[in-house]
């Protein structure tokens, strides 16, 4: 146990109460002023020669739980469901943005084609034509069967080329608008794909953390572990804190310890 | 859990409302006052949940003000629902203190 507060444990504190905060879903704003607040606090302590525990305890974890604990409760405007925090989670990175930034780079290039990639030899233009829409197709048909969303930004390429090369845009126009359209739009399916897989059906503890429970057996630190049940579920719980918690109460889960939780209780 | 830190929690946010009521103050400023009146918390931090539920029942307001070499601090006003609040805390504590003396001392007109 160190003797003094340093610069470098004091930002360690305040790191890990802030991620504390964030996993129970309190929002960046209240996050960051009670970081603020507690780094006041921890400074004018260092100044005076106390060490860190005097302040936050002899659990940093606790000590940040019991505050998130104060913050949330029945009043709190969000309810932190498994399904709420998906949604908050995806609706934060900006799928629509990257929705805009494809559509738009694939409207700017087939303008930009049509604009400066006419030609006047239409000698292969039918060739070419057919050649996009076939393989359009193809890509289309193997998209269906493969059921991957990689061949479907090919497709919708080529098709794209196909109908720009019948209002006579140039072959190597054609190329560009066929290799961009695809890139875009594999990049944009890509994140799709994968936040619909990594957030928008949190598993494990990320789904649990931040979740409430009501408390069916006792809960106290010292004699062993209680029991909650949270939505559907019962679980074996305990706390970190020193007081008990009785049955009935509502508590909001801060971690996922083995295959216990670890509750606070809610005001 | 101590005795005395037990005792102390029943009545915390009574005396954090008492020192806001008395002047604005910031939270290491209101721990140091407790300690100064012959009150010691086992963590400073205690004070912080309390502060929070405080204000959420609009008793006390919260405000940064900046500090200079230091970050912003955080202090609290009394709301006119608080000093209300803090009159029947005063006056219950006053009856329940009142009633533990009688206790302890053996009830002398019985």
């Amino acid at each position: 146990m160190e003797v003094t507060m340093s610069d470098k444990s004091v930002e360690s504190i305040l790191d890990r109460c802030s991620s504390a905060w964030r996993d129970v879903g309190i929002d960046e704003t209240a996050v960051s002023d009670m970081r603020t607040e507690l780094e006041s606090h921890l400074r004018e302590a260092a100044a005076a020669g106390k060490n860190a525990e005097t302040v936050v305890g002899p659990d940093v974890l606790a000590f940040a739980n019991a505050w998130a604990a104060s913050k949330l409760g029945p009043e709190a405007v969000q309810l932190r469901s498994a399904a709420d925090r998906g949604r908050a989670l995806s609706g934060s990175h900006g799928s629509t943005g990257r929705l805009m930034t494809v559509v738009g780079a694939i409207v700017g290039v087939a303008v930009l084609a049509v604009l400066f990639g006419r030609t006047d030899d239409t000698s292969n233009q039918d060739a070419w034509t057919w050649s996009y829409f076939v393989a359009a197709g193809v890509l289309a048909v193997g998209e269906i069967f493969t059921a991957a969303f990689f061949l479907l930004p090919f497709a919708i390429g080529a098709a794209i080329a196909g109908v720009l090369a019948l209002i006579g845009v140039h072959p190597w126009a054609l190329l560009a608008v066929f290799a961009i359209s695809s890139g875009f739009g594999l990049w944009g399916l890509q994140r799709w794909a994968q936040r619909d897989a990594d957030e928008q059906h949190p598993v494990g503890a990320n789904r649990i953390v931040g979740m409430r429970a009501v408390v069916t057996e006792s809960i106290e630190r010292r004699h062993g572990v209680g029991r909650v049940r949270m939505e559907t579920e019962d679980w074996r719980a305990t706390t970190d804190l020193d007081a008990a918690i009785e049955p009935g109460t509502e508590v909001l889960v801060t971690e996922v310890r083995g295959t216990r939780l670890v509750v606070v209780p809610l005001p | 859990m101590e005795h005395s830190s037990q005792l102390l929690k029943g009545v915390l946010d009574m005396c954090l409302l008492a020192l806001i009521s008395e002047e604005p103050s910031y939270g290491y400023e209101m721990v140091d006052k407790l300690q100064q009146r012959g009150l010691a918390l086992v963590s400073e931090g205690s004070i912080y949940p309390l502060l929070s539920r405080l204000q959420k029942k609009g008793y006390i307001q919260g405000y940064f003000v900046e500090s200079s070499g230091g970050p912003p601090r955080k202090y609290y006003r009394i709301e006119a629902d608080g000093k209300e609040r803090l009159i029947e805390w005063v006056e219950e504590w006053h009856r329940v203190s009142a009633g533990v003396s009688e206790v302890l001392n053996g009830g002398d007109d019985e």
